[in-house]
């Protein structure tokens, strides 16, 4: 659905790039993760697939076309949901989402029907400019499914959201993948990653480190340890222990024999952290 | 079309909710409300007659030549019409026969001596002249010319400066951005910008026309001048948009506009003919010339055409200018 390859881009039209080298591709339906830190060139790699920055050299196609010789109408399979809320402030939410659904040739959604999904039916009356952080960023997430869009790009969907709100928009889009959605998420947030990506790739620098789905990159970077509480010459003790490792691993037996456990946890590497083991970075 | 005409509405809808924007669109009708009471009318600028009927046809011709007639059939309403506020002569018979005429007392100075000057000539007298007629072509006040076209102008740029902030607007916000992500091209973005630079221009340039009592001139080249001296304003408009970051300097780039609209203007009426060419470069210029004719009924279509021809030539040529820059501006 989305093809990649040997992406390059500076904004300096010199060696300095801000994306060096960049291939993947994402299958039809899939959710696809772009996870780094600020800077990393998330954003610069997103704009030129949705043709806000132009292609300067490497390979993308969207659905099978050159993003270089591709017709506008292609934006109408095309939705995209910006981190910054860039909607009309003088226009209600009903105005903004009804504006934008007249800039497509296809059959559109009901706005009032976005507004409700996302929680904003009782302000679709109001003004934008009155509305909070959130809300503005549930505004701009409904306007991006305005034309029901196959081809989903979400840069930072719940980000200023509460857990109650970004729990329902991660259900909008897992929904949207079952109807069959391609979804390219840029997110520096790991567990959204986790939750809904089927494969994430890691960007620092404007270099992809890895791309795998987030149980394998766990398996394959990941370490397994056991976090266990027990009382030892009286008194309680935290430990956390490697089960790989064999001095770790004798250490856990001597403790299970000794017959003191408060309590024991098998402790998994989260995607943040074998982002940071990969990439030596923290995701900021 | 339908995105053109989408773009429009949202334009409009976002100028009438924001109070600059309203002002800017309302102002040039303010001014034009406040003008019409410095705007002599047809009446005072000619002189008026009320005659009586008896004195006949030919004496009440005679005097049309030379001002607007009311003609009366009893003398008390004839006297009750000269008592009113404007100043109105009144002409009736003499009671030695001949012509008497009826003044209030206050009328302007020359107005007894025209009177009298018009009955000798009906009775072909010789006496010393103490008025001569000579006509300089003019129909209406210099304060009508030049006050109606100046402020259809002002009403012409000043649309223009709305569509500058409604891309402020876009900038501000990043909305540009989200547009750039649909179907809509950006010739479509540029059309459909510009046609609020068209269309309240238009209807403004009307409801000045009609709160100036100015109806009588030729509408249909009104109509042409607008549409065409609109054409700078939509460009200056786009680059108040594109060189301005927020809304704080777009006003200071929209004074230096109007710094160069009022030179163009103040020149075109105030110059000497032969200093005139100094200015053919603006195409305020040609649009002050073209309006000011068309307020004094001199216009004819040839000159309209060429007028227009300027401004649209001149408008073409600034276009390739900053072409590159309003492209820029608006990615």
């Amino acid at each position: 659905m989305i093809r990649v390859k040997n992406l390059y881009h500076s904004y300096t039209n010199d060696s300095n790039y801000a994306v060096k080298d960049v291939s993947f591709e994402i299958s039809k339906g899939e959710i696809f993760g772009f996870l780094g830190p600020s800077g990393a060139g998330k954003s610069t790699t997103q704009k030129i697939l949705i043709g806000l920055l132009q292609l300067q050299r490497g390979e993308v196609s969207i659905d099978g076309k050159d993003i270089r010789n591709a017709n506008r109408k292609l934006f109408n399979s095309i939705g995209v949901s910006f981190e910054r809320a860039n909607v009309y402030k003088k226009l209600t939410g009903i105005e903004n989402l009804s504006f934008f659904a007249q800039m497509f040739s296809v059959p559109t959604e009901d706005p009032l029907k976005l507004l409700k999904m996302v929680g904003l039916q009782d302000a679709a009356s109001k003004k934008a400019s009155s509305y909070s952080k959130g809300m503005l960023q549930r505004l701009v997430f409904a306007r991006s499914m305005i034309n029901n869009p196959s081809i989903w790009f979400l840069d930072e969907p719940t980000s200023g959201l509460d857990p109650t709100t970004t729990s329902v928009i991660k259900d909008i889009i897992r929904n949207r993948q079952k109807q069959g959605a391609t979804v390219f998420l840029t997110t520096h947030n790991m567990h959204i990653a986790e939750e809904l990506c089927d494969r994430v790739a890691f960007i620092t620098n404007g270099e992809i480190s890895a791309i795998d789905s987030p149980r394998s990159l766990k398996l394959k970077y990941g370490e397994k340890r056991v976090i266990v509480e027990h009382i030892e010459a009286g008194e309680l003790t935290k430990e956390e222990l490697s089960l790989t490792e064999e001095a770790n691993k004798e250490r856990l037996s001597s403790i299970i024999s000794a017959g003191k456990i408060e309590t024991m946890h098998t402790q998994e590497a989260s995607l943040e952290d074998i982002f940071i083991k990969l990439t030596g970075k923290e995701l900021k | 079309m339908m995105r053109l005409i989408a773009i429009f509405k949202r334009d409009l809808k976002s100028s009438f909710r924001e109070f600059l924007a309203v002002y800017i669109i309302v102002a040039p009708i303010l001014f034009a409300i406040g003008l019409r009471f410095f705007i002599p009318s047809v009446e005072a600028i000619s002189y008026q007659f009320a005659i009586e009927e008896s004195l006949g046809n030919e004496v009440v011709q005679e005097f049309k030549k030379y001002g607007s007639v009311e003609t009366y059939n009893d003398l008390d309403k004839l006297k009750s019409r000269v008592n009113k506020v404007d100043d109105i002569i009144g002409i009736t018979k003499g009671s030695a026969g001949g012509y008497a005429v009826v003044l209030e007392g206050n009328e302007a100075g020359g107005s007894r001596y025209i009177a009298h000057q018009i009955i000798n000539r009906l009775q072909g007298g010789e006496r010393k002249e103490i008025v001569t007629f000579s006509d300089i072509g003019a129909r209406i006040s210099t304060v009508a010319i030049y006050g109606t076209s100046s402020v259809i102008l002002m009403a012409i740029i000043l649309c223009g400066i709305v569509i500058g902030l409604n891309i402020i607007e876009e900038k501000e916000s990043r909305t540009i951005s989200a547009l750039g992500v649909t179907p809509m091209h950006r010739l479509e973005f540029i059309l459909g910008k510009s046609l609020v630079g068209f269309s309240l221009p238009i209807i403004e340039a009307f409801i000045i026309v009609w709160i100036l009592n100015m109806t009588n001139i030729n509408l249909m080249m009104i109509l042409v001048m607008t549409v065409a001296s609109s054409l700078i304003a939509i460009i200056f408009g786009f680059l108040i948009g594109v060189l301005s970051s927020n809304q704080i300097s777009g006003i200071a780039n929209m004074k230096f506009l109007m710094l160069f609209v009022s030179a163009s203007f103040i020149g075109a009426v105030a110059l000497p003919q032969t200093y005139q060419r100094f200015l053919y470069w603006s195409p305020i210029y040609w649009s002050t010339i073209g309006l000011n004719s068309i307020v004094a009924n001199t216009a004819t279509w040839p000159l309209i055409g060429q007028y227009t021809m300027w401004i649209l030539g001149l408008t073409i040529l600034i276009f390739f200018i900053f072409r590159k820059k309003i492209s820029t501006g608006l990615s």
